[in-house]
């Protein structure tokens, strides 16, 4: 199969229009709610110890193999933060070179080592959130560019103009890219197709849906294990179709994947059955 | 349509209103154009993308970018470099070659009309633009074709600022922008020359237009053939552009289709080789298994070897293929009777043809045959 990586554009600025204006607005008219700035911090691992390029990992998957990382980066949008009265509040992104349209691009690779991105690195999500005075206690997210963004063409804006996330063989994005050497993890949305009316629709939606509770966003942090997605993975094998897994619906290596996302490698939905593994809540 | 405008709108960036529909094409007006097509009468205009109008200044870019192997991470090769001119734009190797040595699972194409086709390259119902088509070749990770990445796309666009004659090439096709060298307004270009790589000027083509004398008899008699029940050949090479996957401004109602033709059928499963399944890999649904699209039949005779994976060498041989309704593999990893393909199109039953009727068929498809296209100054090498 083919993968591609996109176009690199000139910064563009992004026009404010519903959802990816930036700041917060003082009170000033009648119904106006004052927003309140929220940092949501992320990190990665490997199990315990904390995740970098140019490092040995060893006892890594199924194998039990020794590896450094390539990539490890993804997209998350529709954040929402839950209060202790259940009631759930979407958090308004800021605009930067690393969010857009309430798109947040989390990047923990330097180009250094094995590593082949770019040196810049992101691990937190900024945005607002009304100020009601709740107190939040949970927290919930999808992986990914939501359908409508998945598939503009040559969009000169970051982070959507990223070239390692570009997938140009489903003429849109990997979600998640979580590369070691010689075994790609690459999650987007596939069965993507132009309808008649030039459309790209997307059989498999491919965008896992974490809902994290007893999570203080002031104090704590939303941990990205890639030892976890990978337990129940031999890295050093390929059984079939790409090396690793390129969400491909009859990828072997998809399974176990998808399983630890807590998605569904046959309907690329959510599977209520499944508990995903990789991402968590760390002090 | 949305989301599908080939457009580098470097400024505004509300992207297409911030979630609203963009349209794709110019289809309001069947011949509204700024550009000299010079298409000859019968022949309807293709579609522009309304991010990414044809325009003369951005064709001439193109044509030098084609032409270019700065365009590439290691600067050793263009598009050119798989889409030779002379061989209506493809290579003559059974699969293509990347910039690092990577074979690629498929035959390059020709690029003859491709401004016509439904769906772009061999198996992909998400491509119908040639700006998002071509970031596969420029960027594509597995196989490497151009092989621009993320450690190398800085020095490719410095590689491109540097030589002298791209300054006034990009000023003149994207006026108004301070800073104009970069991968969108390099993809739109190029899109463009591509996209003006028309050919209908065939023995056929003059057929058609009224001289009697443009075809043999031997090709009337194969034209008689092709367009045959018996043969079924126009079922999928049919239309001015000899494929069913066609669109123009003329038509409402678009069809992408895709077609499994009996090429294999491993261990009698219906199955492909594994890096060449076709719509399948994009779909993942079993009777997509081996699906291609059809390609034009225009220039034909220039663009051997035949097939997605370029496994069968001879116009003959692919006649032949197709009288016997599919292949059957004898040996080797891909044993299997394709002629049983559980998947196969019901057009290709095959069929009886004699030597005499062979060499009519294929004296037809050679008046598809477009001397001009491969021989103009207007397509060529502009650093030759």
């Amino acid at each position: 199969m083919i993968r591609s990586i996109a176009v690199i554009f000139g910064v563009a600025t992004l026009v404010a229009c519903g959802g990816g204006s930036s700041g917060s607005s003082d009170a000033s008219a009648a119904g106006v709610t004052r927003s309140v700035p929220v940092e949501i911090n992320f990190s990665a691992v490997m199990g315990s110890a904390a995740l970098a390029c140019d490092v040995d990992y060893t006892d890594v998957g199924t194998a039990a193999t020794t590896t450094q990382i390539k990539d490890f980066r993804l997209y998350v949008h529709d954040i929402q933060l839950v209060t202790d009265a259940d009631e759930v509040v979407a958090l308004t992104l800021d605009t930067s070179d690393w969010q857009a349209q309430g798109v947040a691009l989390l990047d923990f690779e330097n180009a250094t080592g094995e590593c082949t991105g770019t040196a810049e690195t992101n691990s937190a999500v900024s945005g607002t959130v009304p100020d009601s005075g709740a107190v939040f206690n949970a927290v919930r997210f999808t992986v990914g560019i939501p359908q409508h963004l998945n598939h503009l063409e040559q969009v000169s804006v970051s982070p959507f103009n990223i070239t390692g996330m570009n997938w140009g063989w489903t003429n849109g994005y990997k979600f998640i890219r979580f590369d070691v050497p010689n075994w790609n993890l690459h999650i987007g949305a596939t069965g993507c197709a132009a309808g008649g009316g030039g459309d790209i629709e997307c059989t498999h939606s491919n965008r896992p849906q974490i809902a994290l509770s007893n999570f203080n966003y002031q104090t704590q942090r939303i941990q990205i294990d890639f030892g976890a997605l990978l337990q129940g993975s031999d890295i050093t094998t390929n059984l079939g179709g790409p090396s690793g897994c390129m969400s491909g619906g009859t990828d072997p290596e998809c399974n176990e994947v998808f399983t630890q996302l807590g998605l569904s490698l046959v309907s690329g939905e959510n599977d209520p059955g499944l508990t995903q593994t990789v991402f968590s809540v760390a002090d | 349509m949305k989301f599908l405008s080939s457009a580098v709108v470097m400024l505004s960036i509300c992207i297409y209103g911030c979630g609203s529909s963009s349209t794709t094409v110019d289809d309001g007006n069947i011949s509204d154009t700024e550009f000299a097509w010079a298409i000859r009468d019968g022949i309807p205009l293709p579609l522009e993308p309304i991010g990414n109008p044809m325009t003369e200044e951005k064709f001439q870019l193109g044509r030098h970018l084609f032409y270019d192997v700065r365009l590439s991470g290691n600067g050793t090769q263009s598009c050119a470099s798989c889409h030779h001119q002379d061989k209506a734009f493809t290579d003559g190797l059974t699969v293509a070659i990347g910039s690092t040595g990577e074979m690629h699972p498929r035959n390059s194409q020709t690029l003859t009309n491709v401004a016509y086709n439904a769906t772009l390259t061999w198996a992909n119902p998400a491509l119908i633009t040639l700006e998002a088509q071509m970031q596969t070749p420029l960027f594509s990770e597995h196989p490497i074709e151009q092989g621009i990445d993320e450690s190398n796309q800085n020095a490719v666009l410095q590689r491109i600022m540097d030589e002298p004659r791209y300054a006034a090439l990009f000023d003149a096709a994207f006026p108004e922008q301070g800073s104009a060298v970069n991968f969108a307004n390099i993809i739109a270009a190029t899109g463009t020359f591509v996209r003006g790589l028309t050919s209908f000027n065939s023995a056929f083509d003059r057929f058609q237009m009224g001289d009697a004398q443009a075809l043999s008899d031997s090709a009337k008699r194969g034209q008689t053939l092709f367009f045959s029940e018996d043969l079924e050949c126009f079922h999928c090479h049919g239309g001015y552009n000899f494929t069913d996957s066609n669109v123009d401004r003329t038509i409402a109602f678009v069809e992408r289709p895709f077609h499994n033709t009996g090429l294999y059928n491993i261990g009698g499963t219906g199955d492909f080789p594994a890096d060449n399944q076709g719509l399948f890999e994009a779909t993942s649904d079993p009777s997509d298994m081996g699906k291609f699209r059809a390609p034009t039949l225009r220039n034909v005779e220039l663009t051997a070897p035949y097939m997605h994976d370029g496994s069968i060498a001879t116009l003959e041989q692919v006649v032949d293929f197709y009288a016997a309704g599919g292949r059957n593999v004898e040996s080797g990893p891909y044993m299997g009777d394709g002629r049983l393909n559980p998947f196969k199109d019901s057009f290709v039953n095959g069929f009886s043809i004699n030597n005499q009727q062979k060499a009519d068929l294929i004296e037809f498809l050679k008046s598809l045959t477009d001397n001009e296209f491969v021989t103009s100054a207007r397509f060529s090498d502009p650093w030759n």
